[in-house]
């Protein structure tokens, strides 16, 4: 995301917002600081902004959104569910005034999200800053809000800014994340184990969208062959990116620092880890999230004791669909094709035992 | 009995019209103020903001690399 500066940050190009329903309040109702101050100069600025809360969502967007604010509170922007789980999964111990726990604080924290920094401003992680004037946008910006958190692996995806893979059709047909993404990013009333156990996770047959491909499988036989044991992206994704090796700690200056291994582009078949009722599909795309064994040995050692107790290669819809790609092409192109899978040749030696149940055993059958 | 019952209907409309009247009155006087104040007047002006504003420096380690 380009920079932007200072002062463009908090600058509303005109007093409108002062007349809609939000700004009617009054700015120091929410903010805080002291409106009376007439002096127009740095030391006028000084105390003006005295007590100034720059983002006061939390306990004042509740007073009118108390129906969203409740839900929001157990969504995953809020509670960062998918990360824990994840660590607790793996033995991870949070409980406060733990060596993880504190980790956890230091590191991940920060990508928690308030309803200010979808609606109001881009993300403090992102640097901050007004996204339209002070306007509250009922839709959060794709490339303000969403991609300016999640840019790295689905932004990159979606946008096409992978080189040489091209966008999402999605995207190129004009949709934003919010054309299919809504009400589970409020999240619901049960804190969800991460982003596809939500009540409210949606699926490429959800409002009316592709369900088309269910009724009319004669005219497509590989839909008629594929349509329950395949998940859509393992036909229709091509090449995303995976992460590798994760470690956290704090440098001599004080300052929170992480470093990991260059991303990798790669696609990789797998056995689905999270199969249910709603994910009935055997076969799954995999990705490579950056986690890794010793990843937060600088706040003590084997904080993750059972890390083999959740796979590296994790359940994954990458946000690159297109029609025709290269596994799709013809029946050969994907059976008996072992690059597309992930056997245990492509684990690193000490993840072999935590991808035991994702690995396919056997490349499926080139003469099917 | 018609008239009686046009009567009724208009008797009930002007006090409804009157009702609607009072309700916009009991809304409309503090909220604008704010719109005169220095917040306002500041957060509103480009020049101003130039010279006042100052970006928070955040301090980065160093030693990060890689993507987040």
């Amino acid at each position: 995301m380009p920079p932007v500066e200072a002062w463009e940050k908090v600058f509303a190009d005109d007093a409108e917002f002062a007349q809609d329903v939000h700004g009617e309040v009054g700015c120091v109702i929410c903010h805080g600081g002291d409106s009376s101050v007439e002096e127009l100069s740095e030391e006028g600025m000084q105390a003006a902004h005295e007590g100034l809360v720059a983002d006061p969502s939390d306990g004042n967007c509740n007073t009118c959104h108390s129906d969203i604010a409740e839900n929001n509170e157990c969504s995953l922007h809020t509670t960062l569910s998918g990360f824990t789980s994840a660590l607790e999964a793996r033995g991870g111990n949070l409980e406060e005034g733990s060596p993880l726990a504190e980790a956890f604080e230091n590191h991940c924290q920060e990508c928690h999200t308030t309803c200010g920094q979808c609606h109001v401003s881009r993300p403090d992680e992102a640097g901050g800053g007004l996204v339209s004037g002070h306007e509250f946008e009922e839709t959060p910006k794709m490339k303000d809000n969403c991609v300016a958190c999640h840019g790295s692996r689905v932004g990159d995806e979606f946008l096409g800014e992978n080189e040489g893979v091209l966008m999402d059709i999605h995207r190129k047909k004009g949709m934003q994340c919010t054309s299919c993404h809504g009400e589970e990013l409020h999240g619901s009333a049960e804190i969800a184990e991460d982003r596809y156990h939500t009540v409210t996770t949606i699926s490429c047959d959800d409002a009316g969208c592709h369900e088309d491909v269910w009724i009319n499988t004669e005219d497509n036989p590989q839909h008629e062959q594929h349509l329950t044991d395949l998940a859509c992206q393992v036909c229709h994704s091509v090449d995303y990116k995976n992460c590798y090796s994760c470690h956290v700690s704090i440098d001599e200056e004080g300052l929170a620092s992480r470093t990991s291994e260059p991303s990798v582009m790669d696609f990789k078949i797998g056995l689905n880890p999270i199969r249910s009722a709603e994910r009935y599909y055997k076969y799954v795309l995999l990705r490579h999230v950056p986690t890794c064994a010793d990843g937060f040995e600088y706040y003590g050692e084997n904080l993750l004791p059972d890390f083999d107790a959740e796979s590296t290669w994790k359940y994954a819809t990458p946000h690159n669909i297109q029609l025709d790609t290269p596994q799709n092409a013809s029946c050969d192109s994907c059976h008996g094709n072992a690059e597309l899978f992930l056997t245990e040749d492509d684990l690193r030696p000490e993840e072999i035992d935590a991808n035991q149940d994702v690995v396919v055993p056997q490349i499926p059958n080139p003469e099917y | 009995m018609k008239r009686v019952l046009l009567l009724t209907v208009g008797l009930l409309f002007l006090i409804a019209l009157t009702a609607s009247g009072c309700a916009e009155d009991a809304v409309s006087p503090t909220p604008g103020a704010e719109v005169s104040s220095s917040c306002v007047t500041c957060h509103t002006s480009e020049e101003l903001l130039q010279q006042l504003a100052v970006e928070e420096e955040e301090e980065v380690s160093e030693e990060t690399t890689g993507e987040g």
